[in-house]
C-alpha cells in the first residue's frame, strides 16, 4: 500500500480560497465606482494616473486575487501536495495583498510618499510570502507534471512582474543609490504588462485548463504536444523581450508570436468542448467560449492598421487591445471557472464531512443549488452587457456612467453569489453536525 | 476478499466522490472496493484515512487509475489481496 509514500497536506479550510474570491469582487466594485467618479478624461489614454489605479484593482485587486486564491485550492487536488501552514500564509499574505493593492490605486490618484511606502512594503512582503510559500511545494516532484510545469512558469512570470511593478513604485527613491534609469523606457512597462497579462495569468489559465477542462467539463484530453510545448514557448517568447525590445519591430514580431501561440491554446479548448460526448446546456462553457472568441478577435485587431485606431477608438490600439484581453477574455474565463469553482467547492467540503458520518450524506444539497443555473446565465448576460459599454466607452469616453453602471451590477450580482453558496453552506453544516451529535 | 467495482472516470465532479461514498456505505465487512478513476484523488486519501480506511492506487494507463479501498479493520487481507494482485 502506499500510504508512507504519500506527505500530501489537507484541502485548506474553505475560508482561505473564499476570502480572495470575496475580495476579488468587491475591487471590481471598487475599480467601478472610481470609474464612475473619475470622468471621461481617464479614458484618454493608459497612462492617465486614475487610469492606472483601475488597472491595478482589476489586475491585482481581481485577476491576481482569484488566482492566488484557486491555486490554494488547486495545489493539493491536483499535485497531492499543500502549502504548509496554509491558514497563517493565506491570512498575512492576503491582508498585505490587500492594504498594498489599494494603497498603491491610491498614489496613483493622489501621490504620496506614505501611500506609496505601504504599496511597496505591503505588496513586497505580501507577494513575496506568498511566492516563497507556493514554489515551497513546486519544487518537489508532483504528479501531473505538464500542469506544474505551466504552473512553475506561470509563477516565475509573477516574480518577474512583481520586482518591475516594485522598482516602478520605488524608483524615485532608489534612484539615488541604485542605476535603474532603465526603467524610464516605456518598454519595460509593457514587458511589465504583457508578462502579467500573458505569462503570470496567460499561462495559470492554460496549465489549470489542461486539468479543469476534460475533468469538469468530461472533454477529451488536451494534445500531449500542447500541454507539453506550449507553456515553454509561451514562456521563451516573453522573457526574450528583455532582449528584443516590445517596441522594436523584433520584438512586436514577439508579440505577434505570442498571441498566435496563445491562439492554438484557444482554439483548442474551443475544439474540445465541441467533442464532449455529453453536451448539456452549461454557462461556464458560454464563458469559455466567449473568451475564446475575444481573444481570437483580439489577435486579428492586433494586426488591424493604425489608420482604424484613428478613426474608431481616437487611436487608441493599446487601451483597446488591454481591454479586451482584460475585460473579454480574462474576465469571461475567470468567471468560467468560478461558475464551477463556487458550488464545486462548497459542496466538496460538505461531502468530505460524510466519510466521517454516512448518514449525513441525507443532508447534501444537490450541487447545482449551490449556484443555481438561471443564476449563472444571468451572470453571463450581466458580462455581456458590460463589454459592450466597455467598448462603446473607449470608442465614445461619454458612456463611461454606462460601463460603470454595468461593471457594478455584473460584479454586485457575483459577490452576491458567492454569499448565498457560503450561506448554504452554512444552513448545511449545521444539519450534518447535528446528524453526528 | 469480494470486489466491488465502481467506474468513475467518466464522470464529472462531484459524481465521483458521491459514488465512491455512496459506495463505501453500503460495502460488506471484510470486502474491497475497486474504483477506475481518470485521475488521483489526492484529497479522498487523506479523508480515507482520517477515517478509518485504507487504500492503494496503481496507474492503469495513461487515460486513468484503480484505486482499491478497504476498511481498516480487514489490514491485514487487504495487504495481502493487493500483494497477489497488483
Amino acid at each position: 500500500m502506499n500510504i508512507a509514500n504519500l506527505s500530501f497536506s489537507a484541502l485548506p479550510p474553505i475560508s482561505v480560497p473564499f476570502r480572495y474570491f470575496i475580495s476579488a469582487a468587491l475591487f471590481l466594485l471598487l475599480a467601478a465606482l472610481l470609474i464612475l467618479v473619475a470622468g471621461e478624461d481617464i479614458w484618454l489614454s493608459r497612462w492617465q494616473p486614475t487610469m492606472l489605479a483601475v488597472t491595478h484593482l482589476f489586475t491585482l485587486g481581481f485577476v491576481s486575487m482569484v488566482m492566488m486564491g484557486a491555486i490554494y485550492q488547486f495545489l493539493p487536488v491536483i499535485g497531492g501536495v499543500g502549502i504548509v501552514n496554509v491558514r497563517i500564509v493565506a491570512t498575512i499574505t492576503h491582508s498585505l495583498h490587500t492594504l498594498g493593492t489599494l494603497a498603491l490605486a491610491w498614489n496613483f490618484i493622489l501621490p504620496s510618499m506614505f501611500a506609496r511606502v505601504i504599496a511597496m512594503v505591503a505588496l513586497g512582503v505580501g507577494f513575496g510570502g506568498y511566492i516563497f510559500s507556493v514554489v515551497q511545494v513546486l519544487v518537489k516532484k508532483l504528479s501531473q507534471g505538464q500542469t506544474i510545469v505551466g504552473i512553475r512558469l506561470a509563477v516565475l512570470s509573477l516574480m518577474i512582474v512583481v520586482i518591475l511593478g516594485l522598482i516602478f513604485i520605488a524608483q524615485s527613491r532608489l534612484m539615488p543609490y541604485v542605476n535603474i534609469s532603465f526603467v524610464a523606457d516605456k518598454n519595460y512597462t509593457d514587458i511589465h504588462a504583457l508578462l502579467g497579462g500573458f505569462g503570470w495569468a496567460g499561462l495559470l489559465i492554460l496549465a489549470v485548463s489542461l486539468q479543469i477542462i476534460p475533468l469538469f467539463h468530461v472533454t477529451p484530453n488536451f494534445p500531449k504536444w500542447l500541454a507539453k510545448y506550449l507553456p515553454r514557448a509561451l514562456a521563451a517568447l516573453l522573457l526574450l523581450l528583455f532582449i528584443f525590445k516590445p517596441n522594436s519591430a523584433s520584438g512586436q514580431l514577439i508579440i505577434a508570436l505570442v498571441l498566435v501561440i496563445y491562439s492554438v491554446f484557444n482554439l483548442t479548448f474551443l475544439k474540445l468542448f465541441k467533442q464532449r460526448k455529453r453536451k448539456v446546456v452549461d454557462t461556464s462553457i458560454v464563458f469559455w467560449q466567449f473568451g475564446g472568441g475575444s481573444f481570437f478577435a483580439l489577435s486579428c485587431l492586433y494586426f488591424f492598421p493604425d489608420a482604424f485606431y484613428q478613426q474608431v477608438f481616437t487611436g487608441n490600439k493599446a487601451l483597446l487591445l488591454g481591454a479586451v484581453f482584460s475585460y473579454f477574455y480574462l474576465v469571461s474565463i475567470i468567471e468560467a471557472m468560478l461558475l464551477k469553482i463556487i458550488p464545486f467547492l462548497t459542496y466538496t467540503h460538505l461531502q468530505n464531512l460524510c466519510l466521517a458520518n454516512f448518514n449525513a450524506m441525507a443532508y447534501l444539497p444537490h450541487m447545482h443549488e449551490l449556484l443555481l443555473k438561471k443564476h449563472g446565465k444571468l451572470l453571463f448576460k450581466l458580462h455581456a452587457i458590460s463589454c459592450f459599454s466597455l467598448m462603446l466607452t473607449i470608442a465614445m469616453p461619454s458612456f463611461y456612467g454606462l460601463f460603470a453602471l454595468a461593471m457594478l451590477i455584473e460584479f454586485s450580482w457575483l459577490f452576491f453569489l458567492m454569499l448565498r453558496s457560503l450561506y448554504l453552506y452554512r444552513l448545511c453544516l449545521i444539519k450534518i453536525k447535528n446528524t453526528a451529535v | 476478499m469480494k470486489i466491488i467495482s465502481v467506474n468513475v472516470s467518466a464522470l464529472a465532479p462531484p459524481e465521483p466522490m458521491r459514488v465512491i461514498l455512496s459506495s463505501l456505505a453500503e460495502l460488506p465487512n471484510g470486502a474491497v472496493l475497486k474504483v477506475k478513476h481518470r485521475r488521483e484523488p489526492f484529497p479522498l486519501y487523506e479523508r480515507l484515512l482520517a477515517n478509518g480506511w485504507l487504500y492503494h492506487s496503481k496507474l492503469i494507463s495513461d487515460e486513468g487509475f484503480v484505486i482499491y479501498i478497504a476498511n481498516e479493520q480487514d489490514k491485514q487481507q487487504f495487504s495481502a489481496y493487493i500483494d497477489s494482485n497488483t
